[in-house]
């Protein structure tokens, strides 16, 4: 690595969206999709490169939501229904378009669906042993993140920062069957003294935005062209400018090539009722996944030319020939200056790899396959901190990935009606199980529920959501929805008078962590142990 | 300015009856604090104070509000109070300890030098990375929402004497 590296990262995230309550929920749209359109084909993707004996070489966060979500067998169920659907609905349209400008595109989409339905089979619908057997492989490397994809500097408490850490930690020992070293902190957000809970919890690194460390004290010698370490003895790997924008921008980057997929014209409003039938169960209309034009330009959406599948694979290849080249440019540009191997990391949500950017799994294979010829050298956190030995000290600055740096997106006049609730609701809980007292099994599984409920409100896809003014009735139903179990189960605890079959509706809708134990949010004091266990075993 | 956005949901307290008070920092300029309820408040007035004593910012907010933004400086480390105005004075509620986040690189170069070991223990008798120091910091950029995702596009402003 003496001339420096590449340091890729996909976050994977989804909140935890499931309604066994319903048989159909479109919210749940959200994990289909993206098993559909990233998960898979970054798995088959995997698959092909341990085939060709090519390093995957990059990192992933696999969010604890997301893994619940990935092993529920109610969304395993439904999924595997939605993909048989969907190949329906392509197999109809590609009879439809046959000999027309869109005959490729519904080629394309049948041979695509089978492959992806080939790879879920061949997992039986188990993704996270197929992700987990690359990581055992060491061809990828994969953390965790917060609990609920929790924003840690707005979480009011301690105990509610550990238990953000610990049911994350734990969760990932569930499904990966080791320890995870690193963590990605839901939306890169660092706030003083992370770092140590984070060491408590046996974690040794972070990915920050750029400015947790150009902005720390005192300045890092080779700014963000190298990790540094905390006072607690925390790496931080942060964001890489130039990397991000190449790919992030949707008018500079890449996916914004006229060749490529047009995001915003889906079959799923203009198909026949009959063939979506199956999919919408009476719902209303919504995207399906299906899109059969190119970005072709600055034109109406009703003028979007045909997708050629082909040419926009032809984009990727140069594109990602493109991307290595830079870095390499980047890479020799500033080892001139700073004289020493520097590293560029470059973070990117999981999800803009398929579901954004259609081809986006195809630039990526295409990425890493170059690089191994190129020279380029892709590495991991493990693998870097294991070549390099020293890292300088410095006290990483408060900072997120969100528009504007800080944590406005999830803090602001929209949105702050939130926190009173949810901080009052933590205090409430940490109270609640930190008192000394006999419990019963009952009083058990009722702050253990208690803490679930707790920790889904605190997702900071919520306050996401109402400050992007998407689909903020349901973010605030299920911000509302949390904090009423929470209360109502404290309020029957304190009354003695615990609904028991309200207890049951709960545990089986938000069934998350079953392994989860309420101790979790229990009050302590500082402690240094490291690698801290608080989820009982099964 | 206090929030005006979406309201809380039908089974959630419209406020809470306590004086309680909390702070959370929004960015390295702002702070914004809640409380309970104070019967009696015809208004609540907020003061940043850095340095001990240095007043930095003073809000006065109505008697219904719950909340209040407060503008303070980046890197500031002090305390916010809350005073309940009512008939007869002042009532202080709180005095809430802040630190926001500094809004660009520091002033101090001083180097010292730390490794991990296997196991993740920090050993700080590592030695210096040779090389020469990076001319210039990026860091801060005009804010660009990103089409795809919460992740801000980096349209980076030059900081520290970078060339644009």
């Amino acid at each position: 690595m003496e001339r420096g590296a590449l340091m890729l990262v996909l976050h994977a995230h989804l909140p935890f969206v499931r309604h066994p309550e319903y048989p159909s929920f479109m919210e749940e749209d959200w994990l289909y999709e993206a098993i559909t359109e990233t998960y898979l084909p970054l798995l088959g993707m995997l698959d092909r490169l341990e085939a060709d004996g090519v390093a995957g070489g990059f990192t992933m966060t696999m969010t604890p939501p997301l893994c619940e979500m990935l092993a529920d067998d109610l969304l395993k169920t439904r999924y595997a229904a939605r993909l048989d659907a969907l190949i329906a609905v392509a197999e109809q349209q590609r009879d439809e378009v046959r000999d027309t400008d869109f005959d490729e595109a519904g080629r394309h989409y049948v041979d695509k669906l089978h492959a992806m339905r080939d790879v879920y089979r061949a997992y039986s619908g188990d993704l996270i042993a197929g992700f987990r057997r690359h990581l055992k492989a060491r061809r990828i490397e994969i953390v965790t993140c917060t609990a609920t994809h929790g924003l840690m500097p707005l979480i009011a408490t301690l105990e509610g920062r550990r238990a953000q850490l610990e049911v994350a930690t734990a969760s990932y020992r569930k499904h990966f069957e080791e320890s995870p070293r690193g963590i990605w902190l839901a939306e890169c957000a660092y706030a003083e003294g992370v770092d140590v809970l984070m060491r408590e919890s046996g974690l040794v690194y972070f990915f920050g935005e750029t400015h947790s460390v150009n902005f720390a004290s005192p300045r890092p010698k080779f700014g963000h062209y190298r990790p540094v370490l905390s006072d607690a003895g925390v790496a931080v790997f942060p964001r890489d400018p130039e990397c991000s924008k190449q790919v992030w921008s949707a008018e500079e980057g890449y996916p914004g090539d006229a060749r490529y997929r047009e995001f915003y014209r889906d079959l799923g409003w203009e198909a026949p009722d009959a063939w979506v039938e199956p999919i919408f169960q009476g719902s209303p209309r919504r995207d399906i996944g299906l899109k059969y034009h190119r970005i072709t330009g600055s034109v109406p959406l009703a003028d979007k030319a045909a997708y050629v599948p082909s040419w926009a694979e032809e984009c990727a290849t140069a594109h990602a020939e493109h991307f290595v080249d830079a870095r390499l440019a980047q890479l020799a540009r500033v080892h001139r200056e700073i004289e020493t191997a520097p590293l560029l990391v470059a973070p990117y949500d999981a999800e803009l790899f398929g579901h954004w950017w259609y081809e986006g799994p195809l630039f990526l294979e295409a990425v890493v396959r170059r690089a191994a010829q190129a020279g380029l050298v892709l590495t991991t956190p493990v693998a870097w901190l294991g070549a390099h030995s020293s890292c300088q000290i410095v006290t990483p600055s408060p900072s997120s990935w969100g528009d504007g740096g800080w944590y406005d997106v999830w803090l602001n006049e929209h949105n702050a009606w939130i926190y009173p609730h949810l901080q009052r609701a933590e205090q409430r809980l940490v109270a609640a199980v930190s008192a000394t007292e006999e419990r019963s099994a009952l009083a058990e599984r009722v702050l253990s529920q208690a803490a679930r409920e707790l920790l889904l409100a605190q997702s900071s896809d919520w306050a996401f959501i109402v400050t992007m003014d998407t689909t903020v009735e349901y973010a605030v139903a299920r911000t509302t929805t949390h904090l009423d179990a929470l209360n109502s189960l404290l309020d029957g605890l304190a009354r003695d008078a615990v609904d028991e079959h309200q207890l049951s509706v709960l545990e089986q809708r938000d069934s998350l962590f079953a392994e989860l134990d309420y101790r979790v949010f229990r009050r302590r004091g500082t402690s240094q142990r490291v690698g801290g266990v608080s989820v009982r075993s099964r | 300015m206090t929030t005006t956005g979406a309201s809380a949901g039908a089974d959630l307290p419209v406020d809470y009856p306590t004086a309680e008070a909390r702070v959370l920092v929004a960015n390295p300029t702002t702070v914004w604090a809640e409380w309970g309820r104070h019967d009696h408040a015809s208004s609540f007035v907020l003061r940043a104070l850095v340095d001990g004593t240095t007043e930095v910012s003073c809000v006065e907010v109505p008697g219904h509000s719950r909340d209040a933004w407060v503008t303070v400086w980046p890197g500031s480390r002090g305390v916010l109070t809350v005073d309940a105005v009512g008939p007869d004075g002042n009532v202080r509620l709180a005095e809430l300890p802040f630190a926001t986040p500094v809004d660009g690189p520091s002033s101090s170069s001083a180097t010292r030098w730390g490794r991990l070991d296997a196991y993740g223990n920090l050993h700080r008798d590592a030695p210096p990375v040779e090389g020469k120091a990076v001319s210039a910091l990026a860091g801060q950029w005009v804010a660009e929402r990103s089409t795809y995702g919460s992740a801000s596009v980096l349209r980076r402003e030059p900081v520290d004497g970078e060339a644009r």
